[in-house]
């Protein structure tokens, strides 16, 4: 690709937007460009951003996942509490491996209904959402939970890097950041680099060419929601760490944050298009705008009207820019 | 391989049974006996075929003949009730798809099905390296491959664009390319020339005879005749379920065409009408005047008479169907259109139903059916307003219309509430035309009013449109069939790059003069 094909991209147009937004804000009040606040940016991009992976990965495959959320309540509910009250000493990594295992297998019903029996993703994952957040409050429990397992705390408080800044306080880089990275790398290597990611292009692009090459759509389908249901246990872990307790009213309603930002990153809906840069770029229009949003000490509730205007205003700067490409 | 013995045997007692050496030599596909049936309904009845290496075969038949079928059985899809299916020597009862591309059977479908969201060489070398195992992508193998097989059908495209960016011809090129990568030996188009301009298809033409030079075999499905003669060496037409004819294309006489096809002889009876001399012509019901769009035509003027068939021609991108549609209302578009003598202001849909200008699509699936709603539905939808009264809906009349119409064209189906997808697509078309005539129209157009209809179906249908044009219709007829302009319409407009270069009465013109003018017109646009 030479520079002039870069410019077209719509990675470039999003990465334009982005900076002039940072720009104004910085003009705004300049306490945005802050070390602090760019280290609050990137930690507040890793919930939204590892989730849009997962959620990337099912828009390619032609489906749309409105269960994430009510996933990550569940796995980090559960696993919250079972080992809080069993195992408190539980090391980190123990807690995230059965955080995964619980969302992949949330996953795993949504990939009977969708991959299985074929019925439309977006039903199926609206009825299970509501299915998930009814059963987890009336079985595992209602009430927030804070007597979490010890290695959680110890993580929310575990930075990696640490600056003295000029009014005495210290600016936090959260390692939390280098899970986000993990998945950003571990995502775009399956999209790009395996065959079972190109299959997920294939089958996204055009289903009824993807059967007769052979591929099983069953199995592909089976993969990604199961893959979204992973991606949503390891969120719920990060959420209770960040939070320090686990409240199970939490996350759910969120979705439309995750889903704007993965939709503005260029995939289009209908499946087979888009990539993880463009979805990271996406992930960072709507935190920092989120985010600044509180620092120009605009209210809460403008942050719902805003993201709901960029999901459309986002989409429709694609559309537009891609109908142009083809008459043009 | 029982036959293997007979390779062993003296070069001069097996020359003296060529039959034999050819099967034991060069004989790619033997199909025997196969019989089919759906339902009770007999699809295919004791059929053989063979086919030799490096062979083209054009299969032809009328919908429902069979063709699909025993194409859909030598590629695995169907297993036959009756019959094997020999492929390079190995015999089966039950072919699975799986042991077709094994063999080396290939199809290259309408659609092409390829990936419109990957590049290029990711589309052509995708099955190969699916098949291989491999769990990663190797992008410089797959690249590799790709290159390999577009050299084999020695053309060049590139190799990283993504394929929803080229062009129906481009599109064509890659599920050619992907099939041949796969080791193809017998490759199967399903009328794979709809789409394409006359250049386009010249050099698929090349491709093919390339392709015949390396031992590939081709069968072709075709409906157009002069595509059949110009590029097959045998031709095999199915009727009802039988083959009723396999024969060398050289020895075969084109005339008898239709008569194989359909059983019965088509007389072909040109369009009697001739339009009187400027006196006594009468004012014309629509008049064109220097009509342009953007990117498509320019300065178009032309007159239609009451009872005039006027047929328009071209080819492929040349402009007809950006004309016919801003006849209709659809796009922007300068100059002046007059009906009866009335200017008309034409800018949209409905404004051409208020001046009775009624339009049947090229591409009726798309653009003229509502597929999954009764017959009913889409005969009356576009003159739903004539029917019931104080604005309440009528079911009971509607489907009395609808029952009209049927009657009326010829329609076969089971009943009005059956859904339009259940028909044939001859029956499909004249559902549309049904609809359009049902608000009576003064003005029809029609475009490529018989694409993907059988021979039957089509002789049918110009006999229709004939017959509305003596009741005083003016007919507009775009199509780039030759056969179907000459026979159908009384004057022809030729148009090249989005102008009109000709007009001649079709009296005046032989088949072969037009063809000529059709193709210097794609020579001089290159």
């Amino acid at each position: 690709m030479n520079l002039k094909q870069i410019t077209k991209t719509s990675e470039f147009f999003l990465l334009t937007v982005i900076l002039a937004i940072f720009v104004v804000f910085c003009f705004v009040n300049p306490a945005f460009f802050s070390l602090g606040n760019l280290f609050d940016i990137a930690k507040s991009m890793v919930e939204t951003g590892i989730l849009a992976m997962g959620c990337l990965v099912v828009l390619v495959s032609g489906g749309l996942d409105l269960s994430f959320m009510a996933v990550a309540v569940f796995a980090m509910h559960s696993v919250s509490l079972f080992f809080g009250r069993n195992y408190n000493g539980a090391p980190l990594p123990l807690l995230i491996l059965c955080a995964i295992v619980v969302g992949t297998l949330v996953g795993l019903i949504n990939s009977f209904f969708i991959a299985k029996l074929g019925l439309p993703s977006f039903i199926v994952t609206l009825g299970t959402s509501n299915v998930i957040s009814g059963l987890c409050l009336a079985f595992i429990g209602s009430k927030q939970y804070n007597k979490i397992p010890a290695s959680m705390l110890a993580f929310s408080k575990w930075n990696i890097i640490s600056v003295e800044n000029a009014a005495g306080g210290k600016s936090n880089l959260h390692g939390s950041v280098i899970i986000l990275a993990a998945v950003i790398v571990l995502t775009t290597f399956l999209l790009r680099k395996t065959m079972l990611g190109r299959s997920i292009y294939c089958v996204g692009g055009n289903p009824v060419s993807a059967a007769r090459v052979g591929l099983n759509r069953t199995k592909i389908l089976l993969f990604v929601y199961c893959f979204m249901g992973g991606i949503a246990g390891l969120v719920g872990i990060l959420h209770v760490s960040f939070q320090r307790m686990s409240n199970p009213y939490d996350l759910v309603g969120n979705e439309l944050n995750v889903i704007a930002a993965v939709v503005i990153g260029g995939p289009r809906v209908g499946g087979g298009y888009g990539n993880t840069a463009g979805t990271i770029l996406g992930v960072l229009l709507i935190t920092m705008i989120n985010n600044s949003l509180v620092m120009l000490r605009i209210p809460t509730f403008w942050q719902k009207a805003v993201v709901g205007m960029i999901i459309i205003i986002g989409t429709a700067a694609q559309i537009l820019r891609y109908r142009r490409s083809q008459t043009a | 391989m029982k036959l293997l013995p007979l390779q062993a045997a003296a070069s001069d007692n097996y020359l003296l049974h060529g039959r034999l050496k050819g099967y034991a030599m060069d004989t790619l596909l033997e199909v025997k006996g196969i019989s089919k049936t759906f339902g009770g309904v007999k699809a295919l009845q004791d059929v053989d075929l063979r086919v030799e290496k490096g062979q083209t075969c054009c299969m032809m038949g009328e919908n429902g003949s069979g063709k699909s079928t025993l194409i859909k059985i030598i590629s695995g899809v169907y297993s036959p009730d009756k019959g094997e299916i020999i492929l390079n020597g190995h015999t089966y009862k039950k072919l699975t798809p799986a042991e077709a591309i094994r063999e080396g059977v290939q199809i290259i479908y309408q659609d092409f099905s390829i990936f419109p969201n990957l590049s290029v060489a990711e589309n052509i070398a995708f099955p190969v390296l699916e098949n291989s195992g491999a769990r990663l992508l190797d992008r410089q193998k797959m690249r590799t491959i790709a290159k390999e097989a577009l050299d084999r059908i020695e053309v060049t495209l590139p190799l990283d664009r993504m394929v929803e960016q080229l062009p129906v011809a481009g599109k064509q090129i890659v599920a050619i390319a992907r099939g041949i990568i796969q080791n193809a030996k017998l490759l199967i188009m399903d009328e794979p020339t709809t789409a394409l301009t006359y250049r386009e298809i010249e050099a698929l033409y090349r491709i093919i005879d390339g392709l015949r030079k390396q031992g590939v075999a081709v069968i072709f499905v075709s409906h157009k005749l002069e595509e059949v003669f110009k590029i097959s060496e045998r031709i095999v037409i199915l009727r009802n379920g039988r083959k009723v004819l396999d024969s060398d294309a050289g020895t075969f006489d084109r005339t008898k065409t239709a008569y194989y096809m359909t059983g019965r002889e088509i007389p072909v009876v040109p369009y009697d009408f001739i339009l009187p001399d400027n006196n006594s012509r009468g004012d014309p019901i629509l008049r064109v005047n220097g009509l342009s769009m953007k990117d498509a035509f320019t300065d178009i003027s032309f007159s239609l008479y009451p009872k005039e068939i006027l047929g328009i021609t071209g080819q492929l991108g040349c402009g007809r169907t950006e004309l016919a549609k801003a006849l209709f209302g659809i796009g922007r578009h300068t100059g002046s259109i007059e009906v009866n003598g009335v200017p008309a202001q034409i800018d949209s849909i409905q404004d051409t139903r208020r001046y009775g200008i009624g339009y049947v699509p090229e591409d009726r699936l798309a653009e003229g059916l509502f597929l999954v709603k009764p017959l009913t539905d889409n005969i009356t939808v576009s003159s739903i307003d004539k029917y019931g009264s104080r604005r309440l809906y009528h079911r009971k009349e509607l489907i009395t219309a609808a029952d009209h119409w049927l009657k009326e064209l010829e329609i076969t189906a089971a009943g009005a509430e059956e859904p339009a997808s259940t028909l044939s697509g001859g029956n499909q078309q004249r559902i549309v035309l049904a609809k359009w005539l049902a608000t009576d129209p003064q003005i029809l157009i029609l475009n490529c009013p018989t694409v993907g209809v059988d021979i039957g179906s089509k002789n049918q249908i110009h006999e229709i449109i004939k017959d509305l044009a003596r009741r005083g219709i003016g007919i507009i007829v775009i199509s780039d069939d030759i056969a179907e302009i000459l026979t159908v319409c009384s004057r022809i407009l030729v148009m090249k790059n989005g102008k009109i270069t000709r007009e001649v009465d079709s009296v005046r013109i032989t088949a072969d003069e037009l063809e000529q003018e059709l193709i210097s017109a794609a020579d001089e646009e290159t």
